[in-house]
């Protein structure tokens, strides 16, 4: 859950862009969180939980590993 | 501003007013213990979710939120320990010689560690809301 130095790089915002520039607000309403939850993922200051991970990851179509890179080894 | 932000100012706000009643009581009675009557206003933190206790989980909304709140609850509690540890360590030292302590260094530490409590509890969730849990 720590923020700092987690090996995870979202791709939130750059899906929400491709999905038709999809709002913060309406991403947090189709996963069921708040749009401060969605804030901090872009920022990566939020490590969410798998359930969370799958729920993104059906809205954009993708895999958990393409929405959230990991970048260290 | 989440649900949970809110309900931390609140609590800090219901403190902070709690300790204002006990300093107008003290300066009207001068009387220490008389006093502690004034925190009786703490009874206001409990108003918020008996309000909303229809709002299914509030103001717990999502995973991030809960994650907050238990982190910050722990380091509540961990602040809680300590300044139990503090005062038993001083209390110790400075009544060892009489065999007892007073009354009026008992009563109060049952207020002060709730105080302390909610307040490390309250600004760690502000701290982790900004910064993440």
């Amino acid at each position: 859950m720590t923020p700092k130095g987690s090996p995870f790089t979202s791709q939130i915002r750059r899906l929400r862009f491709e999905h038709g520039e999809m709002t913060q607000e309406d991403l947090a309403k189709r996963v069921g969180v708040t749009r401060q939850t969605i804030i901090a993922l872009e920022a990566n200051r939020y490590v969410p939980s798998l359930l969370l991970a799958v729920r993104l990851a059906r809205v954009f179509q993708v895999s958990v590993e393409e929405l959230f890179v990991f970048e260290s080894g | 501003m989440t649900d949970l932000r809110k309900f931390a100012w609140y609590q800090l706000g219901v403190i902070a007013l709690g300790l204002v009643a006990y300093l107008v009581m003290f300066a009207t009675t001068r009387n220490v213990m008389a006093s502690f009557a004034g925190f009786a206003v703490l009874a206001f933190l409990g108003v918020p979710s008996l309000l909303l206790i229809r709002r299914r989980r509030w103001p717990l909304t999502d995973e991030r939120d809960r994650a907050i709140w238990s982190r910050a609850e722990v380091e509540g509690y961990r602040v809680f320990g300590l300044a139990l540890v503090v005062w038993a360590v001083w209390v110790g030292a400075s009544f060892a010689d009489k065999g007892q302590v007073p009354l009026a260094f008992v009563f109060p530490v049952v207020w002060v560690g709730i105080l302390l409590m909610i307040v490390a509890r309250s600004i760690f969730t502000l701290v982790l809301d900004s910064r993440g849990p």
